[in-house]
C-alpha cells in the first residue's frame, strides 16, 4: 500500500485532535498486519468507497475515549462513556476519516465515507480488509489511539 | 417506511446460505427494531454502503454457525472461531449476500449504492454501537445455531 494513501488518515487524526486542543501528537512505528488483535476496549470502523476503497479501523481504551469525548465537548467532566459519548467517538472517526477523505479528493481521488460502526469488546480479533492492514500507534496526551488502514486500491 | 430496503438482505441471507450451504434457515419473517447497541452471539460482520444513501448490514451468528460454515465451505476442521479462515468465511458471505441484496437495488431503485470492504470481529462481552441510525434486525435459526441480520439506513426508514 502506497504511503500517500495513508498518510491523509494519520494527518487528519492529527489535524482533527489538535482542532479539539490536544497535543503531543507522534506517530509510531508502522506494522503490517493479516489480522488485528486488539487489547483496546473500543473501536470505531468507518469504510470509504470509490477510486479507493478500504476500511479504516480507530481503536483506544474506555479512558482515552472519554479523554478525547471532553475535548470534543469543550472541557466537559465525562466520567461515563453513554450513549451521547459514543456517538461523539463515532462522530470523531467520522470528521477524521471525511477530513482524509478531502485530503485524498484534493490529490485526485474520489473518495466517499460510510456510516461508523462503534466496537466495544475484550479480546478482540479482526480483519478489516482482504489485503493486509496497515497499523500504526499515534501517542497523545490522552493515551494511544491505534490506527488500522486497509485499503484495496 | 419501505420495508423491501430492510427485508431484501434477509431474503438475500436466506438464498445465498441455502445455494452455497444447503443450509435452510427458518423464520426470519419479522423485523424487529433495535435499541442502539447490539450484543454479539459470537462472530459478527458489517457491511457499510454509500451512494444516494447510506447503510450497512450486520450479520451475526452464533460460534456454532460460523463454525459450520466455515468447515462445510472450506472441507476443514476448525474448532476455534478466532481462526483467520473462520472470520474470513464469515467476511465473504456477508460480501456475497450485501452483493447480491446492493445489486437488485441498484437496478430496482437506482440508488448507485457502492460496498465498502466487510468487517468480521469476535471477543468477549462485543457491543456494536450504531449512532444515530435506527436498525431492523430479522432473526433465524438453524439446525447449526442462529443468525441475525440487521439492517440501518441513514436518515431514517423513509
Amino acid at each position: 500500500m502506497d504511503v500517500k494513501y495513508i498518510l491523509p488518515f494519520l494527518e487528519s487524526v492529527k489535524s482533527v485532535l489538535e482542532q479539539f486542543g490536544v497535543e503531543d501528537i507522534k506517530r509510531g512505528q508502522l506494522a503490517k498486519n493479516d489480522i488485528m488483535h486488539v487489547d483496546q476496549d473500543i473501536t470505531a470502523v468507518v469504510g470509504v468507497v470509490g477510486q479507493i476503497r478500504g476500511n479504516i479501523a480507530y481503536s483506544m481504551s474506555e479512558e482515552t475515549a472519554r479523554g478525547i469525548v471532553s475535548a470534543m465537548m469543550m472541557g466537559m467532566l465525562v466520567e461515563q462513556l453513554d450513549e451521547i459519548g459514543r456517538s461523539a467517538i463515532g462522530e470523531f472517526a467520522n470528521m477524521v476519516t471525511g477530513n482524509a477523505s478531502i485530503l485524498l479528493s484534493n490529490s485526485g481521488l474520489e473518495v466517499d465515507v460510510t456510516p461508523p460502526s462503534i466496537i466495544f469488546g475484550k479480546d478482540m480479533y479482526f480483519i478489516i480488509s482482504t489485503v493486509q492492514t496497515i497499523k500504526i500507534d499515534m501517542e497523545t496526551s490522552l493515551g494511544k489511539i491505534e490506527v488500522n488502514i486497509g485499503l484495496e486500491i | 417506511m419501505d420495508i423491501n430496503l430492510y427485508q431484501i438482505f434477509g431474503t438475500s441471507a436466506k438464498d445465498i446460505i441455502k445455494e452455497m450451504l444447503g443450509l435452510d434457515i427458518r423464520g426470519m419473517d419479522t423485523l424487529e427494531q433495535e435499541p442502539g447497541e447490539i450484543s454479539s452471539m459470537g462472530v459478527s460482520s458489517i457491511i457499510t454502503f454509500a451512494g444516494t444513501r447510506k447503510g450497512r448490514l450486520l450479520v451475526d451468528m452464533e460460534p456454532s454457525l460460523a463454525l459450520y460454515v466455515a468447515n462445510t465451505l472450506l472441507g476443514e476442521e476448525y474448532d476455534d472461531i478466532k481462526d483467520r479462515m473462520v472470520l474470513s468465511t464469515v467476511s465473504e458471505i456477508n460480501n456475497i449476500v450485501s452483493g447480491d441484496a446492493i445489486t437488485k437495488l441498484n437496478n430496482k431503485l437506482s440508488m448507485g449504492l457502492r460496498l465498502a470492504p466487510p468487517i468480521v470481529f469476535t471477543g468477549q462481552d462485543v457491543i456494536i454501537s450504531i449512532p444515530k441510525i435506527t436498525s431492523l434486525s430479522s432473526w433465524g435459526d438453524t439446525d447449526h445455531g442462529k443468525i441475525r441480520i440487521n439492517v440501518a439506513w441513514e436518515g431514517g426508514n423513509n
